[in-house]
């Protein structure tokens, strides 16, 4: 059997450093069987065997009842894990301990990382890591992922020395006489009366049982049993806590205060992201001129000269197309937005933007916390749309997911910068970004009213304000690049040579006469502009670049007027979310919504294109 | 004991041992009651011309909704029974098998008393102590002010409160009130921010 090691951890424990050096740059993203949640996992070498490492999804709680955690759940009682890595935080032990108690329950071998040792030497904490072990009763390894200190012994440790914990929760009386009794009439085991009695598990007739039981429970303790199972397990990290921890001196609020106050806190949020905007138009447009460049040269223009037959020359061409403007977009747009956002989210100052953002976001039907995917949206709608996961309700994905696909990308952000701040003006290409911005918050106050249901608040944990360190903010950047490319480069070439073939088939030009009179009838552009439209379906910056071949000049200002070009701009960015964004949207959310958002994105660009061509024409 | 009683006994006992194991060996529950193949083929009919057991696929009998409901008041009295049994310093084997006469017999008033006997208004000790009543919204208190959670209204995103340490008992600090109703606090030695809605549900009231 391989060996595989798992991780285990809350969010920000710095898991996945962890895993980013133990397994290199080999990452994989994949779902386990059954189950839509990404999991990473790579591949280590251990005395000349092969170790499989999984990081698994950063949660505070088994139990949540959540996809995550049932998936978490599954693999952690999976039998083919040869060892459980709990890892903790060293700043924070006592309520990472919590989550380390609830996987001791499953009695698998395990191995406990303390990490962040280096932040908590640096604010005054030590933790007595052989006391734990023996607490614990299983072996503990200090690291410090950021240094890369004790990395080296985890999995040494995890493969030697794992075993299941002996640390037992002592719970209250009447949920150790539920277990008991559970556990008596149903054949089942301590762990899943404990999660019976929580409302989890798959036998009807043992739920039902269980409920009679916590009901009668909470009665007593005017605390539900999932409560009292709670404080038992945060008691025992307590105590656990209070017997390794040493601490000196507190940290104090300082620059907090102002981060999180309307004044001047609204003020920083918007000025930060504009920003960051402004930060990626600029460094964008430069890096991929050189990108798009090189790949022409190395890869296009040989391909134009073979000699081949012209269907096999469409395929190669559409290929080179796909990969020249998945990394002319990707590096350069992508990946310096990645890389800011990193910086932002390092910082901590994510959680601080969700609450300031939480009234607006109320308004609609979301709450703070989807500032997170709208904001990466901004680099790509695909991940964005797959990050909506992070939300409570079915109601706030799809809230969600509609309102990301009307975020300005960075593919759109080219079809912007190209063809409206080079020739019209860099305040009209603003312009654009606050009609977008102004149509998103329509959108989602309607959608708001249009689906009602319950909103269940937001409860973030506030990381302390640091200052980013550069290798890891490369590094979490990289690893997102990385999701991207898998991800987004496969429908990329699919579709690219999908429409490669339409129109060596002759489909597009049946289209775009089809599509002719409402070009120039209601959007006032030229014929082939509408040909221009339909690529920017299958890449946003595709618009641009057909347009560019079509009107047979890069200097567009000679071809079209200025509010030709503003329109063409405006309505690529609204109508139709890209391929790779419609495909995961389906996957995310139905075929149902994703076409709805389809149909209104692709009305809502025509709308506005006419508008503004009669009302200036 | 009279006649109907005893009857009585063994159908609540049947329909007890059929909640626990819904498909059991006829043999081993007939043993498992004290009575022999006739006496336990009577039982069920019994059971079912009272309308507490239906028969299945397969000719088996099974239990319906009225005999599950009488099934779980009689496993609900038996938990009680045993728990207080052994609370007050039985064995676990001695306080089940005085649970299993006592069962029958006992009144519905008597059980909720004994359950509200047991009742423990306070399952954990913590250094400092609460007053009498629920306590205030979290949203009443000022920042800085260190505050004992009486109370979380068991809705939203009670689960994940839960999760991060905010359960009755637990002390925390109010860390800041953000502009928009929101609040801050620190709870385990980590700041968490709670929406308004949410910070609503959560009542606490001064530490001194």
């Amino acid at each position: 059997m391989p060996l595989k090691v798992a991780l285990v951890g809350n969010p920000g424990v710095g898991k996945s450093l962890i895993f980013s050096q133990l397994t290199g740059v080999g990452v994989e993203v994949g779902n386990y069987p059954g189950s839509s949640v990404d999991l990473f996992s790579g591949s280590s070498c251990w005395q000349r065997e092969r170790v499989e490492v999984v990081d698994l999804p950063g949660v505070y709680s088994l139990e949540d009842g959540a996809e995550t955690d049932t998936l978490i759940r599954r693999i952690v009682e999976d039998d083919e894990m040869t060892t459980l890595v709990a890892v903790l935080d060293a700043t924070r032990l006592e309520r990472t301990l919590y989550l380390l108690l609830q996987v001791a329950e499953y009695g698998r071998p395990m191995l406990a990382v303390v990490n962040m040792t280096d932040e908590a030497v640096r604010r005054g904490i030590s933790v007595d890591t052989a006391r734990l072990g023996e607490l614990l009763g299983i072996p503990v390894v200090a690291t410090s992922a950021a240094t890369g200190q004790g990395i080296d012994r985890i999995l040494p440790s995890a493969l030697l020395e794992a075993r299941p914990a002996s640390v037992e929760v002592p719970y209250d009386n009447h949920v150790e006489a539920a277990v008991h009794s559970l556990g008596r009439s149903f054949g089942i085991d301590r762990r899943t009366a404990l999660q019976a009695l929580q409302g989890l598990g798959d036998d009807p007739d043992l739920l039902e049982s269980a409920d009679d039981v916590s009901k009668e429970i909470g009665r007593r303790h005017r605390m539900s049993a999932a409560q009292i199972i709670a404080t038992n397990r945060h008691n025992l990290a307590r105590a656990i806590a209070d017997q390794v921890v040493s601490s000196a001196g507190e940290a104090d609020a300082g620059i907090d205060r102002l981060l999180t106050r309307t004044f001047p806190g609204v003020p920083i949020l918007v000025g930060v992201l504009g920003a960051m905007l402004l930060a990626v138009f600029i460094v964008g447009g430069v890096l991929e001129e050189y990108i798009v460049e090189a790949f022409d040269f190395l890869l296009l223009d040989p391909i134009a000269a073979l000699d081949l037959d012209p269907l096999v020359r469409e395929v190669l061409v559409s290929v080179g197309l796909a990969l020249q403007s998945g990394f002319g977009i990707a590096f350069p747009y992508i990946f310096t937005f990645y890389v800011l956002l990193a910086v932002i989210e390092d910082s901590g100052y994510m959680s601080r933007a969700a609450f300031l953002a939480d009234r607006t976001m109320h308004r609609m039907g979301l709450h703070g916390e989807a500032i997170i995917p709208l904001v990466l949206g901004f680099g790509c709608n695909v991940p964005a749309v797959m990050g909506t996961r992070l939300l409570s309700t079915r109601r706030e994905r799809v809230i969600a997911a509609f309102l990301i696909t009307m975020v300005p990308c960075s593919a759109r952000t080219v079809v912007i910068s190209g063809i409206v701040a080079s020739f019209v003006s860099l305040w009209a290409a603003f312009s654009i970004y606050l009609i977008v911005l102004g149509l998103i918050l329509a959108t989602g106050v309607v959608l708001s009213r249009v689906t009602p249901g319950p909103q269940f608040g937001m409860v973030l944990e506030m990381p302390p304000l640091r200052r980013p360190r550069p290798d890891l903010v490369l590094l979490k950047a990289w690893l997102r690049i990385k999701e991207f490319l898998y991800i987004a480069m496969p429908l990329l070439l699919v579709s690219s040579i999908v429409l490669g073939l339409l129109g060596y088939f002759g489909v597009i030009a049946a289209f775009q006469e089809a599509f002719a009179p409402i070009s120039e009838g209601v959007l006032g552009l030229p014929a082939y502009a509408s040909t221009a439209l339909l690529f920017g379906i299958l890449r946003k910056e595709m618009a641009f670049e057909t347009l560019v071949v079509l009107a047979g000049t890069a200097r567009l200002d000679t071809v079209m007027t200025g509010l030709q070009l503003y329109v063409f701009a405006l309505v690529s960015t609204l109508f139709v979310p890209c391929i790779s964004t419609i495909a995961v949207l389906r996957q995310e959310i139905g075929t149902r919504i994703a076409g709805l958002i389809t149909v209104y994105t692709l009305l809502l660009g025509l709308f506005f294109g006419a508008l503004f061509n009669f009302a200036f024409g | 004991m009279t006649m109907t009683e005893e009857s009585r006994d063994h159908e609540e006992d049947l329909l007890e041992a059929l909640l626990e194991e819904p498909r059991p060996d006829d043999a081993a529950l007939a043993a498992r009651l004290g009575l022999d193949a006739d006496a336990f083929e009577r039982l069920l009919q019994r059971a079912v011309t009272n309308g507490r057991l239906e028969p299945g696929p397969g000719g088996r009998y099974g239990l319906n909704h009225e005999g599950r409901r009488v099934a779980r008041r009689i496993a609900r009295r038996h938990r009680t029974l045993a728990c207080f049994f052994e609370q007050i310093g039985m064995e676990r084997e001695a306080a089940d098998r005085e649970a299993c006469t006592l069962e029958h017999g006992v009144s519905d008033e008597a059980i909720a008393r004994i359950a509200g006997h047991l009742r423990c208004p306070r399952p954990f000790e913590r250094p400092c102590t609460v007053p009498a009543g629920e306590g205030q919204p979290l949203l009443d208190f000022l920042e800085g002010e260190r505050v004992r959670i009486t109370y979380v209204r068991p809705c939203g995103r009670f689960r994940r409160l839960m999760d991060m340490g905010v359960v009755p008992g637990e002390e925390v600090v109010v860390r800041r009130r953000l502009s928009n109703r929101a609040v801050v606090i620190e709870v385990k030695g980590c700041e968490i921010g709670l929406s308004p809605e949410c910070a609503e549900t959560v009542l606490a009231s001064p530490c001194r």
